[in-house]
């Protein structure tokens, strides 16, 4: 299903988005090294819009987990959502201008190929990384 | 006879957030029936932050019950914003259809499950094994979805509330709950 908001073309597909990943999100996987990241890690928000991503070279690593020190950082290019009918767009915060969000219906197979395809850059604190960077 | 039976005990909740009343299990085998068929009846009360679950265990308790208790116990006491990005706490509904559908679905020596909160308060149990990948949400209202694909790669399938096939969903369960 193709995202109802319009995706912003100033993003080109090989722009690197950045997630934040709860620990909660870092699950159990007998078939790979331990663990792997959850298709929940890309629910919408629950106010009704987008997954929120960080626009990877407009900020750091250390501002994007700065108060969330136990967190993880998951990597994924601007490609692979508008594959799977997806919209990026810049939705910039006062405290953070590098904020966009990855907007439309996103059904299981949608989350579990957007977790698939992501690069871990940290895996959760205390959790073995599934893909070291 | 081995069997778990969830009530739903909801404080401060309307009445259609009461949901089904009742789930029974039947033993895999005779020969365990008559084994354990000797002992009582062990009924608690699981409290959730938003309500109650009575559970009822008649026979030998599933090896799985404690963990998956425990997990969606942690679960319902994450705080409003407990993944950053204005997520909701574990919903009573989402809570209870999940434990309600692992009664009756889940094999009492089965490898439990990972038990992932949602953001939008729901909760999504998910194996990742050779087998294959299962995952089954719930969301906040208690609506389940669910996906699977083997390891084989011979199988593939999403499933939304308005067309759950049980037989499926049961036999995706067997590949990837394997035993303890």
């Amino acid at each position: 299903m193709t995202s109802q908001v319009p995706d912003d073309a100033s993003i080109p597909d090989s722009t690197v988005l950045w997630r934040r990943i709860n620990p909660n999100w870092w699950v159990r996987d007998e078939s790979e090294a331990g663990r792997r990241l959850s298709s929940q890690a890309f629910h919408n928000s629950p106010d009704g819009t987008g997954t929120s991503v960080m626009i990877a070279h407009e900020t750091t690593e250390a501002a994007v987990l700065r108060g969330y020190e136990d967190y993880g950082l998951a990597a994924l290019p601007a490609r692979l959502p508008r594959d799977l009918g997806q919209a990026v767009v810049r939705v910039p915060l006062p405290d953070m201008p590098a904020h966009a969000q990855i907007e439309g219906h996103k059904s299981h197979s949608v989350k579990k190929a957007l977790a698939a395809g992501c690069a871990i850059v940290r895996a959760p604190a205390g959790r073995p990384p599934q893909n070291p960077a | 006879m081995t069997a778990i039976a969830t009530t739903p005990s909801v404080r401060d909740a309307p009445p259609s957030s009461v949901l089904a009343t009742r789930l029974v299990r039947d033993a895999v085998d005779q020969r365990t029936r008559i084994e354990v068929s000797r002992e009582t009846t062990r009924r608690f009360r699981f409290d959730l932050a938003d309500g109650a679950i009575d559970i009822e265990v008649d026979g030998q308790e599933p090896g799985w019950l404690y963990a998956i208790l425990e997990s969606i116990q942690r679960l319902s006491s994450l705080p409003e914003d407990w993944d950053s990005y204005g997520g909701r706490p574990l919903t009573f509904e989402a809570a209870f259809r999940a434990l309600e559908f692992l009664a009756g679905y889940l094999p009492s020596n089965s490898v439990p499950p990972s038990v992932v909160p949602g953001s939008d308060g729901g909760v999504q149990m998910e194996w990742h094994r050779c087998a294959g990948d299962l995952e089954i949400a719930f969301d906040h209202e208690g609506e389940i979805s669910a996906s699977f694909a083997s390891g084989a790669g011979d199988t593939e399938w999403e499933m939304s509330s308005q067309a759950i096939n049980a037989d499926a969903l049961r036999g995706a369960i067997e590949r990837v709950s394997g035993q303890l």
